[in-house]
């Protein structure tokens, strides 16, 4: 089952042990709408309206979906999808 | 005049590495490194490549030492706080290496001389704490053709990564065009961070600058290196050069380097606050105190008969709060609670007010029994 990854930064709006969580896909986007559905409060972090905010990278394994197909990529078996925001600690 | 001979003794370890060697050895006697900023990950950054015999080192920081520094600022002392960061770090890397040249920079790297300082050095390694520095940085280094090792913290988690579009690689750009909102991200006072994931992080930094100059192995171009140091979770993703780039695209529309874009760290409310000092607070009738910090720093110390709302659920419970009393929103340094007002009052929340220096001003002016942190 593909496996969505959480950063420190989007945890701190989630209960503290959620890190990772499993998706069923077919693509980015149906992983991103299971996302909500169990967080709800992670949408303003996360989309200004129905689009993902720019802050916001997504990559599945290694690859960013903006060189792929974007939120509409394909996801399967053991796929992880990475959620990155910027952080400027130092 | 020719330089005196590397000392083989001293370089030994590095000499018979293959990859580095007398000829790398001797490219990194020639090589000079700006490193912006001198904390967390400075301090590591530095004493490695100081170590490692580079040729010069430019420091800028316009910070002084504060305790709190302490915990992850390793080349700082008990006795160094209170002084400026670069006089003492420029000490603790002289007494390392006598050969180092070192360079300090006081004022820091700031618009005005971002572009010519940066050029003046083989490369850059960004070690700042904030998001305007860090699009400074990357913009001014891209304009002036220098190569940036960047590394960023949260909490526990760090990303690493070389930026280069002079090398055909990407900027910071290319993987976030759009610097985020103030307040949108915490920075390490409020979020906290994992000191000894700093020294990963910068020795990651020296690794990477190390690398790029005597030309060993693969340099972390073209990639973002993310650790997890709870779970020890480590990510490698590719960053790819985006035509779009507003920078270092084929159509740039940032050809200069113009202060008002890298603004918000001075002053992210311009104009008239919404805010007021501890003392007309406390005379307020009928206020209630909302204390919007995270949860730890609400353990540590509040005000009486304050309520919690950490910012970030201020959003989805602000109708936990009353209309019609005025609300006195505080956080530690009177940021976050501006931030907070500004939400509560496009929310109709018309009296909200934010508590002028947060709850470290009321300690300071109005109750001195308060701890400070």
């Amino acid at each position: 089952m593909p496996k969505l990854i959480l950063p420190a930064a989007l945890r701190r709006h989630l209960p503290e042990t959620v890190s990772e969580m499993d998706v069923e896909g077919p693509t980015v986007a149906d992983a991103l709408d299971e996302l909500m559905l169990a967080h709800p409060q992670l949408r303003p972090v996360l989309f200004e309206g129905s689009e993902l905010k720019n802050t916001v990278r997504v990559f599945v394994n290694e690859e960013d979906i903006r060189s792929l197909h974007g939120t509409g990529t394909p996801i399967q078996g053991n796929d992880e999808v990475l959620l990155l925001p910027p952080i400027a600690g130092g | 005049m020719t330089s005196p001979a590397l000392d083989p003794t001293r370089y030994a370890r590095h000499l018979s590495l293959p990859g580095i060697g007398l000829e790398g050895q001797e490219r990194l006697r020639a090589s000079s490194v700006l490193i912006v900023g001198l904390g967390g990950l400075g301090c590591p950054a530095s004493l490695y490549l100081a170590a490692a015999g580079i040729g010069r080192l430019g420091l800028a920081d316009f910070d002084t030492i504060d305790t709190s520094n302490l915990q992850r600022q390793v080349l700082y002392t008990e006795r160094d706080v209170g002084k400026r960061k670069i006089d003492r770090a420029a000490k603790a890397l002289h007494v390392r290496n006598r050969e180092l040249t070192l360079d300090r920079i006081p004022e820091g790297l700031t618009p005005d001389n971002a572009v010519d300082l940066i050029r003046g050095y083989d490369l850059v390694l960004d070690g700042t704490d904030n998001f305007a520095t860090r699009y400074l940085i990357n913009d001014a280094a891209a304009l002036a053709g220098v190569p940036v090792v960047s590394a960023s913290l949260f909490q526990f988690e760090c990303q690493v990564a070389v930026f280069a579009p002079s090398a055909g690689g990407p900027c910071y750009r290319c993987l976030f065009p759009d610097m985020p909102a103030p307040g949108e991200v915490p920075n390490c006072a409020e979020a906290g961070v994992f000191g000894a994931l700093c020294g990963v992080a910068g020795s990651m930094q020296a690794m990477e600058a190390i690398k790029w100059i005597t030309g060993a192995g693969e340099p972390l171009l073209g990639f973002l290196l993310t650790v997890d140091a709870l779970s020890h979770r480590h990510h490698r993703v590719r960053v790819g050069r985006d035509p779009g780039c507003a920078l270092c695209g084929a159509d740039p529309t940032i050809t200069e380097i113009r202060a008002e874009r890298y603004r918000f760290v001075c002053d992210p409310f311009p104009g008239e606050k919404p805010e007021i000092p501890p003392r007309e607070a406390r005379a307020l009738a009928d206020a209630l105190f909302v204390d919007v910090r995270e949860p730890w720093e609400w353990d540590l110390v509040r005000l009486p008969d304050a309520v919690h709302l950490p910012l970030g659920e201020v959003a989805r419970r602000k109708n936990e709060l009353p209309r019609d009393r005025p609300l006195v929103v505080y956080c530690h340094a009177g940021i976050r609670s501006l931030r907070a007002v500004e939400g509560l009052r496009a929310a109709g929340f018309s009296r909200a007010v934010s508590l002028q220096g947060g709850i470290d001003r009321w300690a300071v002016e109005l109750d001195q029994n308060l701890p400070r942190y």
